[in-house]
């Protein structure tokens, strides 16, 4: 559709135009965002419980305080959550929470209702190592900097759902763009990819613009979180809620929401919740860029 | 002394027995046509009454008139607005036949001393919530590019909206675009416009009539909810050969038309072409350099008076809209119409149309070696319709006849290649055959009160070889319905059918000599849909036939309203018009309805009501210098669906609460003119998410309650001016110029005011922001010059 909406853009390039504006919108039912992806490293999980907050304001989203907040496995294991500052983050940092190839069940109770789900904690590949190479400049980046690759090979067998995540400085990467989830080694379930080594743009970070890119001394994150089919569809609606803006708003369709996996007992609206509950098993590497020392790419740079 | 003979008891008795056959006065028909003398052109709508007011009737849309007398002496007047009023004496002794031709006023002749000519259709016509215009009136407003556009001056009525530049239909009393009947001499146009909206495919060159029917519709249309826009063609000078046309920056147009047999016969043919893309070449960035994208249109008529009773008529429309830039794109309307006019006797009068039309949209790139895809998409119509007049007497004319339509929708048939293979993505042709019956009656009950009544029956066949698509339930109120059988029929099998009974009344009290009071109720059935979940509707769109699952949209409406003019010669029209409009199976769409290339595509569909209602006033002035009016609806338009915003109403896609213009024209002399509109209107609905929230991170939009057209548009508005240097008609000595021409001078959007289309939001890092996209953003100058021979 890409071509159809430029060559009708160029019928009215030499009139329209775009502006931000002010728009009114008539208020939504607030309801409780859960965002709740576990996985099993060594370190505090945190499920983060919000209000969801009306479109155009520019507010902070309010804190959820729940009763209580537990996630319970198939061995009956009970993991309860904590929130300390009431801020609506809900910490568990006691042990290990998820264990490849059990079944969780989310409980949370509060405002008078019950919230529930449920996940499956899938097999994920290691991480044989990272590559880096200084590029002086590449596709999104007009700036030099080191690209960093991951070298890693895609389960044999079942459909695997992935999330590649990326740190940079131990910072995560949060951008829409930047939400990389290859199905086994490709993007669907049909490619034949099944047991392949993770080839481009998978396997490396995109750099859109300067901030992005990497220098020497700083450190470079990549992990890969298991999925099951259900996440690696919510993820997809989230990619999908982007608009074509200019002409393609000709063509534009209404905003579709994301689905969510978080039941209530409630009945009412403002007793429904949004969000996910997912458990991944991470595998991870992270190295420290120095000159000379990484293996070259994989792939050719130009 | 003695007068008393034989003789004279004769005479006596003979008187006397005549006297009851005198008491019973014979009545005749004068019937015939009425025509423009300047080229032969029959006139529709022309008044003919007699001077002491007692009979009238009027033109039918062939020039066609019928009117009973008792036997005696009359002075018929024949009256059509912009032509000298002309007398005739007649002495009705027998039914008679009656053709004239009226000569147009001349300049001189002041409009406003000539007796007997009051402007009083407004009020006397049975007929509301219509809009006449011929094409004289049509020229006098400023238009983009400054050519004449019939469907931008239906705009500016009452009742009429669009939702902005860039929407390809328009919108009369709060219906969509495909509720509007369109009808190009019989035959139904589906696409009214080229280049998304900004011109209409009706050349006006080759247009002699446009009527808009907004409510208290007649028995005779059927088809559509909302509105008739009848559009009638020239027939082509019969007289000599003549010729019009236009140069500007964009495009240009040319029309010849010429007698083939003089006063018998004649043709017309007029034609369009833009040529934007290669005047903008030069300007354009590299990769756009081989772009092409230009319309153009070409209508044509010939018709043949064979005696004086019967005439036949052959016309058709040939438009395209083409867009490539390496693959193609483009749409376009194909009609033609084979009428039949047979005079039975002077109260009888029938017409036989046939017509064939088809809308198709294809869009390709490549070819099946190196490559690539096509899809094309259309719906034909095949139809053919007999329709009668019989005027039984000066009270009661009455209409009857019947249509039957067979409908082949393709809604998407697509073909990729890659690798040498070609890969099928078609989804199936449907089918449909409608048919309908109707009678109605006008009648007039005593002086001032004049009723109008009919009945149309209509039905539907959903046809084999369409397929019937059976569905279960939703598994959520955004979601899909699952598929449960798909059957296959032959060839003319009837999958269902479904049956309607329209009625149709209005009626016209006189209150007194220049106002009325009109009402109206007219119940209507549509059986085509035009599928559309896009901000406005486009040529890829589709339309689907009434199936088992898809049902025959039902719309009611009453209106009511009060006519009355002013001023010297009642040069001043106004009036006010309430309406109440209430729709059944409605259509709607599921947040991710695939619409396109898809068989399944009713699985997404939600069905529901609408209500429409509102108040149009209306004032014009039709006389001297400054000539003009002034319209104000102030409207609302809703839908209900059970799994839309909690089963509640909420605002259609084209509500506008709010719509105003002003049009104004004014004649310095005979060589320049002036003229000016201002349009306001309400912003347009378009549905907004209403909450957002973080997952890791990332913003992501949500619309709790499945709300839809929760947010609007900032307000639009624009000013159009245009300027006119009229050529001399005649030479220095009098005669006639053999061609002469007129310089146009026209801004469009004159205050460059950037009205948005759509409004879309980024939210890419963090909070979101709005942006609207306007189509027109700056102030679009032209200069046409149009030239007559």
């Amino acid at each position: 559709m890409k071509k159809i909406f430029s060559a009708i853009a160029i019928v009215f390039s030499l009139t329209s135009c775009e502006d931000v504006i002010e728009v009114e919108v008539s208020d939504g039912a607030i309801q409780l965002v859960v965002d709740a992806f576990v996985n099993n490293l060594a370190e505090p999980q945190v499920i983060n419980l919000k209000s969801t907050k009306q479109f155009f304001d520019e507010v902070v989203q309010e804190a959820f305080i729940a009763d209580s907040v537990y996630i319970k496995d198939d061995l009956n294991n009970m993991y309860f959550f904590e929130d300390e500052l009431n801020d609506g983050n809900y910490t568990w940092d006691d042990s290990v929470l998820v264990h490849e190839g059990r079944t969780y069940a989310l409980m949370i109770k509060g405002n008078g209702v019950e919230y529930s789900s449920i996940n499956f904690a899938n097999p994920v590949p290691d991480i044989d190592s990272l590559n880096w190479e200084y590029s002086p400049k590449t596709i999104g980046a007009e700036n030099g900097g080191y690209l960093v690759e991951l070298v890693a090979r895609d389960l044999i067998g079942q459909a695997d759902y992935y999330w590649i995540r990326f740190k940079k400085n131990g910072v995560y990467d949060t951008r829409r763009a930047g939400l990389n989830l290859p199905v086994d080694g490709s993007f669907s379930e049909e490619s034949m990819a099944d047991g392949q080594l993770f080839i481009p743009p998978i396997s490396t970070f995109p750099m859109f613009n300067v901030e992005d890119s990497l220098g020497l001394k700083d450190t470079a994150t990549y992990e890969i979180w298991s999925l099951t089919e259900g996440t690696n569809g919510f993820w997809a609606e989230v990619l999908n809620q982007s608009i074509s803006g200019g002409i393609g708003a000709l063509f534009a369709t209404p905003t579709a929401n994301v689905k969510t996996n978080i039941i209530s007992t409630g009945t009412e609206l403002k007793d429904q919740a949004v969000g996910w509950f997912s458990t991944s098993v991470v595998s991870s590497k992270t190295i420290i860029i120095k000159e000379k020392e990484g293996e070259k790419l994989s792939f050719p740079l130009f | 002394m003695s007068t008393m003979n034989f003789k004279n008891i004769k005479s006596w008795i003979s008187i006397a027995l005549m006297l009851p056959v005198l008491a019973v006065a014979q009545k005749f028909n004068v019937s015939g046509t009425v025509k423009d003398g300047a080229n032969g052109e029959t006139m529709i709508s022309a008044m003919i009454y007699t001077e002491d007011g007692n009979y009238g009737t009027a033109t039918n849309a062939y020039g066609y008139y019928s009117i009973e007398l008792p036997k005696g002496t009359y002075t018929l007047l024949f009256n059509y607005s912009g032509f000298a009023t002309l007398s005739k004496t007649i002495i009705v002794e027998g039914n008679m036949k009656l053709n004239v031709e009226l000569a147009a006023e001349t300049e001189e002749i002041d409009v406003v001393v000539v007796t007997g000519k009051r402007n009083t259709d407004n009020f006397k016509k049975v007929e509301m919530s219509t809009i006449e215009l011929d094409v004289k009136k049509i020229e006098k407003i400023p238009a983009l590019l400054g050519e004449a556009d019939v469907v931008k001056a239906v705009q500016l009525m009452p009742g009429v909206s669009t939702v902005g530049e860039g929407a390809t239909g328009f919108n009369v009393r709060g219906g969509g675009v495909d509720q509007n009947l369109i009808l190009l001499d019989e035959a139904p146009v589906f696409n009214s416009s080229h280049l998304f909206g900004f011109f209409s495919v009706f050349n006006a060159d080759a247009v002699k009539n446009v009527k808009l029917i907004k409510g208290g519709i007649p028995s005779q249309y059927g088809g559509r909810l909302s509105s008739v826009l009848d559009i009638r063609m020239r027939e082509g000078n019969k007289k000599k050969v003549s010729g019009q046309g236009g140069v500007g920056l964009l495009f240009s147009r040319f029309a010849i038309e010429a007698p083939l047999v003089k006063d018998k016969a004649s043709f017309i043919i007029a034609g369009r072409r833009s040529y934007a893309d290669i005047l903008a070449k030069p300007f354009l960035a590299d990769n756009f350099s081989d772009a092409k994208f230009y319309f153009y249109d070409l209508t044509a008529k010939v018709n043949y008076d064979i005696n004086e009773k019967n005439n036949v008529y052959l016309s058709g429309y040939f438009g395209r809209d083409v867009f490539a830039q390496g693959f193609g794109f483009n749409w376009g309307n194909q009609t033609a119409t084979a009428r039949w006019n047979h005079i039975f006797n002077n109260k009888l009068f029938m017409n036989m149309t046939t017509y064939y039309s088809n809308y198709d949209f294809k869009i390709g790139v490549g070819n099946q070696e190196e490559g690539g895809f096509q899809w094309k998409g259309n719906i034909k119509n095949y139809s053919a319709k007999p329709s009668f007049t019989y005027y039984l007497n000066n009270n009661n004319t009455i209409q009857f006849g019947g249509q039957s339509i067979l409908y082949e929708f393709a809604p998407g048939e697509s073909e990729f290649y890659a690798e040498g293979n070609k890969f099928d993505f078609s989804q199936d042709d449907r089918f449909g055959l409608e048919n309908a019956i109707y009678i109605g009656n006008e009648q007039k009950i005593k002086k001032g009160i004049i009723l109008k009544y009919g009945l149309r029956y209509s039905m539907y066949s959903y046809l084999g070889p369409s397929k019937e698509y059976i569905y279960g339930e939703r598994s959520s109120i955004t979601e899909s319905r699952d598929t449960l059988k798909v059957k296959s029929y032959n060839n003319g099998e009837f999958i269902k059918t479904y049956f309607n009974p329209e009625p149709r009344f209005s009626a016209k009290f006189d209150i007194d000599s220049v106002s009325s009071i009109k009402t109206s109720y007219n119940r209507m059935s549509q059986y085509i849909h035009l599928m559309s979940n896009t901000a406005a509707s486009t040529p890829l769109d589709f339309y689907s036939p009434t199936t088992n699952n898809v049902k025959p949209q039902l719309a009611d409406q009453i209106a009511l309203g009060y006519f009355r003019n002013f001023g010297k010669n009642l040069g001043w029209e106004t009036s006010v018009e309430g309406y109440y409009k209430f729709l059944q199976n409605q259509i709607g769409y599921i947040p991710t309805a695939a619409l396109q290339l898809n068989d399944y595509y009713e699985g997404d569909l939600y069905y529901g009501s609408g209500r429409a209602y509102g108040a149009e006033f209306f004032v014009r002035k039709n006389q001297g210098k400054l000539t003009g009016w002034l319209s104000l609806t102030l409207a609302k338009t809703e839908v209900k669906m059970d799994e839309v915003n909690n089963g509640d109403y909420y605002n259609n896609r084209f509500d506008k609460p709010v719509v105003s213009n002003l049009v104004l024209n004014y004649e310095f002399n005979k060589k320049y003119e002036m003229s000016a509109n201002f349009v306001y209107n309400t912003g347009a609905p378009f549905t907004s998410s209403s909450i957002n929230y973080g997952i890791q991170g990332v913003s992501v939009s949500h619309n709790p309650a499945n709300v839809r057209n929760n947010a609007r548009v900032p307000d639009y508005h624009r000013l159009d001016l245009s300027f006119t240097i009229h050529g001399n008609e005649e030479k220095k000595n009098g005669n006639k110029k053999l061609w002469h021409g007129d310089w146009v001078f026209s801004a469009y959007n004159t205050y460059a005011r950037r009205n948005a289309f759509t409004v879309y939001f980024e939210n890419e890092n963090g909070e979101p922001q709005a942006i609207k996209y306007s189509i027109v953003g700056t102030v679009i100058p032209s200069i046409t010059y149009n030239f007559k021979f």
